[in-house]
């Protein structure tokens, strides 16, 4: 019973991505006000290394590599490695175990742990380049 | 709960493990319905162990970036600490990592989520006060 409905919610996930999609595809977060603000920056004031990803996205699901590049450059590069992540935890989910030698050497999990507080940090800075860093200034050279 | 035989993730009042077979009770391993103990199905090649131990690594990444990041960094942390101690053989530690990964991961999820709800609530609210002035 219980195995049963882990597969239904298990199902959802790629539906509910999918339903994410269409909605970032139509609606864009940088003028419509449907989406939540990100609660890091709602409390603080200051960029969370998410802020923009949503635009960032948005931009990416219209083509517009160079928009998105300048909201969340970390999400545009991080998306392809999320992808492969949750792709391997589907296999974990479906075979039962994950594939033989795919385990990723913790030592770089913590690299891009270090990596996202670092620019989330230096996207703060008001200073030249890393201001530049800030979701969309880029656009506004 | 984690298997003691195999280290695959079941639920946790499981009677017995989903993949092996191996009675919780009983500690008997890989039992048929008849009671009697059967030798465990072995095909193709044998199943590493740790093989199926998640560590949530997506979910941790995700949550961090859209949620609310001080609760996601320690859910990335012991995520790579599920990887690195499978490498090192020690699967009762990775086991104990992901764990901890997987209650980070809703921490971070469900801290995010209501600070959003506060959010919403404190924009509708201020909307129903300007709309009274």
């Amino acid at each position: 019973m219980r195995f049963a409905m882990k597969k239904y919610l298990f199902a959802g996930v790629p539906l509910s991505g999918l339903a994410g999609g269409i909605v970032l595809r139509v609606f864009d977060p940088a003028s419509c006000g449907i989406f939540p603000p990100c609660p890091f920056h709602y409390l603080t004031g200051l960029y969370c290394p998410g802020c923009g990803s949503l635009r960032a996205i948005h931009q990416l699901l219209h083509g517009n590599l160079e928009a998105a590049w300048a909201m969340n450059p970390l999400t545009v590069l991080l998306l392809p490695f999320v992808g492969c992540a949750l792709a391997a935890d589907a296999m974990v989910r479906i075979r039962g175990r994950r594939l033989t030698g795919w385990i990723l050497p913790g030592f770089w999990i913590q690299v891009l742990c270090g990596i996202i507080v670092v620019f989330g940090v230096v996207r703060n800075l008001p200073v030249y380049p890393f201001n530049l860093l800030a979701p969309g200034a880029l656009l506004h050279l | 709960m984690f298997c003691p035989q195999c280290g695959a993730s079941n639920v946790d009042n499981a009677v017995a493990c989903a993949q092996c077979g191996r009675n919780f009770q009983t500690g008997a391993t890989g039992t048929s319905t008849t009671g009697a103990p059967t030798p465990l199905p072995v095909t193709g090649t044998l199943i590493p162990p740790g093989a199926t131990v998640p560590n949530y690594l997506a979910f941790a990444i995700l949550s961090t970036i859209f949620c609310c990041i001080p609760a996601g960094i320690p859910a990335i942390v012991y995520s790579s600490q599920v990887n690195s101690k499978l490498m090192a053989g020690d699967l009762p530690g990775a086991q104990a990592a992901s764990s901890n990964a997987k209650l980070w991961c809703w921490i971070s999820f469900g801290l995010g989520l209501a600070t959003i709800g506060v959010c919403v609530l404190g924009g509708v609210l201020g909307i129903l006060g300007s709309l009274r002035h």
